[in-house]
């Protein structure tokens, strides 16, 4: 019996390993329960080739799909701002105190070298067949137990990515760093989730705007 | 004349595919004139094309009418541009065209227009045009030394003078102290620019005085419903606007005369 039951739990784990898809499910669900605000911190790579640092203040409202990326570096970026709701993308630039104004579907956002409007919902990537996700590996990440996952874009170049690597909490279940790459592996962005926090945000303190900037509608 | 309305009206008649249309009342003097306007925008993906029509009362001979078109490009979250040219020509040999261009790129921003007016009276309102006649070029620049420091430059160039300008903006918090320097045809007529920013109660206040050669105060007030802002200087100059919703007037005196604008903005989209 004792030789018999390490082999009974080498056929059976495979049947009780997460998916992925049940893993960003838990994710989903962890990120949906309230409002919350991150921290990113890391790398991102401009148009031109040149890895900055990067360093963002993303605040969500789950209920109303909103969120709000702020800007802190690097240097040509900071104090812009990116607000996704469902119908519009609104970008705004510090310098020139414009708001650019996108329908959501048309809002992809470049020179970070993905789509912003759709960097936390890697679910929906995946249940769109953009994204083909590998099964969970069990890691150490920053001392602390973490699932990792990897995922190939079926379509690199409608998707702006060939790779998106994800690190999750396995205590917490929410993100812990996330990259995406191109198909010659080189990095667009690799962010790290430095700080997370529950908060409390009415749609109207995130969806807002200088009342002084200039609107620029796209259509 | 029967030829010109019908070209005028097929150059309106798209208006159910444009985005929107807008109708605007000039009056300006001395004497009176009254002159209603009607631009036609129509957006086509990164380009924009606009039609613009002025009648002129009494003086119907003084009928303007022109076109003008952009495209706007982007590269990064903060990079956007535009590229575009408009001309106008009139029934009394009178003409104005102008070409423009702007760019921000992370940290800096650039914006040119050129432009060169022939015998007309310039107009301040439909739409701003050249102040003087003949040849003139606007160039503008921004750079963010830092979070806190922005360099800003601009100058204007016509026939026979200019204007220069650069000054140092430095934001603390959410305000913003500007301290600068210009001078007008020479730089031996010198002013210094003093500008200081504000949120006030969900609304934004700046004002911004020139000193010297130039002596000029200009208040702009902005909150989620209304943008106006406010203009006296000396030799006795007064300019004041207002927005709110889709509807702007602006009004302007001075020792020649005086020239009110009102204007409203349609949106045509789904119609």
């Amino acid at each position: 019996m004792r030789r018999l039951l390490p082999l009974l739990l080498m056929f059976a784990l495979p049947a009780l390993a997460l998916s992925a898809d049940e893993l960003f499910d838990r994710v989903a669900q962890v990120l949906d329960q309230g409002a919350w605000e991150a921290r990113l911190q890391g790398r991102i790579v401009t148009p031109n080739g040149d890895a900055q640092e990067a360093d963002l203040i993303v605040k969500t409202l789950p209920a109303e799909q909103i969120v709000r990326i702020e800007f802190q570096k690097p240097d040509a970026l900071a104090d812009n701002y990116v607000v996704i709701t469902p119908e519009k993308v609104y970008n705004y630039l510090f310098l020139t105190n414009q708001v650019v104004v996108y329908p959501r579907a048309k809002a992809r956002i470049e020179g970070l070298g993905f789509d912003l409007s759709r960097m936390g919902d890697l679910r929906k990537l995946g249940e769109q067949g953009e994204v083909v996700w590998g099964a969970p590996e069990s890691v150490t990440f920053q001392k602390r137990k973490a699932w990792h996952l990897v995922g190939r874009s079926s379509d690199p170049d409608g998707a702006g990515f060939a790779r998106v690597e994800v690190w999750i909490d396995r205590e917490e279940e929410r993100p812990l760093r996330i990259a995406f790459s191109g198909a010659e592996g080189q990095v667009f962005s690799d962010l790290v989730w430095t700080t997370f926090q529950r908060a409390r945000f009415a749609k109207g303190e995130l969806v807002i705007f200088p009342p002084d900037a200039e609107w620029i509608e796209k259509r | 004349m029967k030829k010109l309305w019908f070209a005028i009206l097929l150059l309106l008649a798209p208006p159910a595919a444009a985005q929107s249309l807008e109708f605007g009342v000039w009056a300006g003097g001395p004497g009176l004139s009254v002159g209603p306007t009607v631009n036609l925008n129509l957006p086509k993906g990164d380009w924009s094309f606009d039609a613009y029509l002025r009648a002129y009362l009494p003086n119907t001979d003084e009928i303007s009418f022109g076109l003008g078109a952009r495209r706007a490009f982007e590269a990064g979250p903060a990079g956007r541009g535009e590229v575009g040219a408009r001309g106008f020509i009139g029934m009394d040999a009178h003409y104005w065209v102008e070409g423009f261009g702007s760019v921000a790129l992370g940290k800096a921003a650039f914006d040119l227009s050129v432009g060169h007016t022939y015998n007309r009276t310039p107009s301040h309102f439909w739409p701003l045009q050249g102040e003087t006649l003949g040849t003139y070029a606007r160039l503008g620049g921004k750079f963010r030394i830092d979070r806190r420091l922005t360099l800003l430059a601009r100058g204007y160039f016509y026939r026979g003078g200019g204007q220069a300008e650069a000054a140092l903006a430095w934001r603390v918090d959410r305000r913003t102290f500007t301290l600068g320097a210009g001078g007008v045809d020479r730089a031996s007529n010198a002013y210094a620019v003093l500008g200081y920013k504000t949120p006030y109660a969900g609304a934004v206040v700046e004002g911004r005085l020139r000193l010297g050669s130039l002596n000029e105060f200009r208040l702009d007030y902005a909150d989620r419903s209304y943008k106006a802002h406010l203009t006296m200087a000396y030799p006795a100059r007064a300019r004041a606007g207002l927005a709110w919703s889709a509807w702007a007037f602006d009004a302007e005196v001075d020792q020649a005369g005086y020239e009110f604008y009102l204007r409203y903005t349609l949106p045509l989209e789904g119609l």
